[in-house]
């Protein structure tokens, strides 16, 4: 019981230390586990998405943030002395293509880590698998069907959708309701497995605060026009219309809706809200769009951010890339996969699958300065990031501007 | 009564945008008889040829779309010379392998010169919105549906009364006889790439108008195949007819029923036709003699 305590106690120590890519632990780990993808020298790590597909925009920056923190984490010891390799995979956004990449990584060149799984669809159709599995796993985003019940293996990196509902609800509630009227919600989602799991969440949120769930519509990522459906929200006059997507899909609802003349306020998830929405899409329309979104845009200073873009200017990452809202995304994962890592290793003097567990499990609070809110991940519970936080736009700085803290959200988070 | 217009117009103007790509399907195939899966991607490369020439040169748009048709052209012209003429007198199936091949390596270079990021031309088309019949329509729309009727009546009588259409129709009909009488089948082919690339640079730059520049815009090729199919492979004005027909049935499907009938929709009228007239509404009904 003692060791155990003291076990924990180093593995806590070490996770709280260690939000920064350097230094590393002095220790070198000299075991190899090629069945694991760790070797000698080197850990092989995968890295699959949406490179090519309609959320490369989204996807990629979030992969390239990753491998940028891998490349800083290497600059300062990798991980017990190995030196962190990673091979990219392309699900082009479709099942096919992720359950291909999963196979590719679990059967034929095996990892220490897979980051991926990020299209929801995929996610549930392969966490089973996961589940069953050996191969701890980040994704983007995260559907309950891979969280719940407790999954081993499955890390979330984004506050889960449900979550992500019961905020972007909260906002409406306390910022855009006029005179205490309770939602008569719309949403609008792209056809995959999580925007029926956010939109079914939607649904449950504002019938249990009084208000009125009037339908899910939803359209293919490759869809060019929203009109149709437009037609329909306005027909069936919402005061808030919730969005989950990509900045295509956003983009392409809100030219319909600016068509039809509707300033309805739209809410959106993470995976919706850029830039290039605000400054694309009609301003009479987004000027009353908000994103709830887990993490800090890279051009608001902070501790964490600031250490984010002098790596992404000393490895020379494209910057339209490394100021994406994503790539901070990225970095965080890779920065939080680095701590667990790091601490698992250290606890262990190994480097494998049980250890990268034990490692990720023991982060407490762990501090991103001031990227996102704090990490925690348990021998229970995978959920990491438990709040987010909305974001406007300032239209004369062409910048996200936050809404609040994050830790202004936290009361949302029911365990 | 409202709603109705507002869909049908919707649905000429999601039309339109499949015309437009039909129109370079039909170019190639009417002129090569080569059904060209590279299109969609020849539609990207154009989109992000206009987004560096707006953004490198800080030219008008209507120059910075002319500049970028020509350059597409020529590229075009040259994706002739190094990669299809090689595959002359080849098996149809391989030529088809290799546009497919054509189109995965489009992207891939448009992707490693321009990342994934999405991006926004620095102009854009003008996107009033107008009210007509108590429907509301957006500039953007107009433009691009007259854009398409314009350019399907130059189409029409360039093939029709132009010395060259009439080469490009001879060299489809019979290219061992054409070359016989003297027509360069290399310069026909050249050519129909040339223009094939312009309409698709044309069509990409809508795209990249009605969304962004990203690298989702080659996606639209497979989504317009139907309306290729529907009109004839071989028909200018049946682009044109199948374009709108597919368009305005997948608005009302979606507006009627839900979003999810736009592809049921689609792909049932292609069905339809195909079992009813395999060749197109108006395509060209061949008749072998054996």
């Amino acid at each position: 019981l003692f060791a155990s305590a003291l076990a924990t106690a180093a593995l806590v120590a070490t996770a709280c230390g260690g939000s920064s890519g350097g230094p590393s632990t002095t220790a070198s780990c000299t075991n190899a586990a090629e069945s694991q993808g760790v070797f000698k020298d080197h850990v092989l790590i995968a890295i699959v998405g949406d490179y090519t597909g309609p959320t490369a925009a989204t996807q990629e920056p979030y992969m390239r943030g990753i491998q940028t923190y891998f490349k800083f984490a290497n600059d300062h010891g990798g991980i017990c002395g190995k030196q962190i390799q990673w091979q990219e995979g392309d699900d082009k956004y479709t099942v096919p293509g992720g359950q291909a990449a999963w196979k590719q990584f679990n059967d034929q060149t095996p990892v220490y880590m897979y980051f991926g799984n990020n299209n929801s669809s995929v996610q549930d159709s392969l966490q089973e698998q996961v589940r069953n599995g050996d191969t701890p796993v980040m994704a983007e985003s995260t559907t309950a069907n891979s969280l719940f019940p407790f999954n081993k293996n499955f890390y979330q990196v984004v506050e889960t959708y449900e979550l992500q509902a019961i905020e972007g609800l909260a906002y409406f509630n306390q910022k855009i309701s006029t005179g205490g009227a309770k939602a008569k919600a719309a949403c609008f989602s792209l056809t995959v497995a999580s925007g029926t799991q956010y939109c079914n969440n939607i649904k449950k949120d504002v019938e249990a605060d009084g208000g009125t769930f009037i339908k899910h519509w939803a359209i293919a990522p490759s869809a060019v026009d929203a009109t149709p459906e437009a037609t329909q929200i306005q027909a069936s006059n919402p005061n808030v219309i919730f969005l989950h997507g990509s900045p295509n899909t956003a983009i392409t609802l809100f030219k319909a809706m600016d068509k039809l003349g509707m300033k309805t306020p739209v809410i959106g998830i993470f995976a919706v809200i850029s830039e290039t929405v605000y400054t694309t899409a009609p301003k009479a329309v987004v000027q009353n769009f908000a994103g709830i979104h887990s993490y800090t845009p890279a051009y608001i200073s902070g501790p964490g951010n600031d250490e984010m873009n002098a790596a992404s200017k000393k490895y020379s990452v494209d910057q339209t890339v490394a100021q994406n809202f994503n790539f901070v995304n990225g970095w965080v994962a890779g920065k939080v996969f680095v701590a667990g890592a790091r601490a698992g290793a250290k606890a262990s003097g190994k480097v494998d699958h049980s250890s990268l567990r034990k490692g990720l499990d023991s982060l407490n609070n762990f501090d991103t300065s001031g990227q996102s809110a704090n990490f925690t991940y348990s021998s229970t519970d995978h959920q990491g990031l438990k709040t987010a936080r909305p974001y406007t736009f300032d239209f004369s700085k062409n910048q996200l501007v936050p809404i609040g803290n994050y830790s202004d959200y936290a009361q949302y988070f029911k365990p | 009564v409202t709603t109705f217009i507002q869909l049908v117009f919707s649905g000429l103007a999601l039309g339109s945008v499949y015309t437009m790509v039909a129109l370079g399907f039909v170019l190639i195939y009417k002129a090569t008889e080569i059904l060209n899966f590279a299109q969609g991607n020849l539609m990207l490369m154009g989109a992000y040829l206009a987004l560096t020439i707006l953004t490198q040169f800080h030219v008008p748009l209507v120059v910075g779309l002319g500049l970028a048709v020509f350059v597409a052209a020529v590229i075009g012209s040259a994706v002739h010379f190094v990669v299809m003429r090689p595959m002359l007198g080849k098996p149809l199936f391989s030529v088809v392998m290799v546009t497919l091949g054509l189109s995965i390596l489009i992207q891939a270079i448009v992707q490693l010169l321009y990342g994934s990021v999405d991006r926004v031309y620095p102009v854009q088309v003008p996107n009033r919105i107008l009210t007509i019949a108590g429907a509301r329509f957006s500039q953007l729309e107009l433009t691009i549906i007259i854009t398409v009727a314009v350019l399907v009546v130059l189409f029409a009588l360039f093939f029709r009364y132009s010395k060259l259409g009439l080469l490009m129709r001879a060299t489809a009909e019979d290219q061992e006889v054409a070359v016989m009488m003297g027509v360069s089948a290399d310069m026909i082919f050249s050519v129909s790439w040339a223009i094939a690339a312009g309409m698709a640079t044309v069509a990409g730059v809508f795209m990249a108008n009605l969304s962004q520049v990203n690298l989702g815009i080659g996606d639209i090729g497979l989504r317009a195949f139907p309306a290729v199919v529907v009109g004839g492979l071989e028909s200018i004005p049946g682009a044109l007819i199948g374009g709108v027909i597919i368009g305005v049935a997948e608005s009302l499907g979606a507006g009627y029923i839900n979003g999810s009938a736009r592809d049921v929709i689609a792909f049932t009228i292609l069905l339809i036709i195909l079992m009813i007239r395999p060749f197109g509404l108006l395509g060209q009904r061949t008749i072998i003699r054996v």
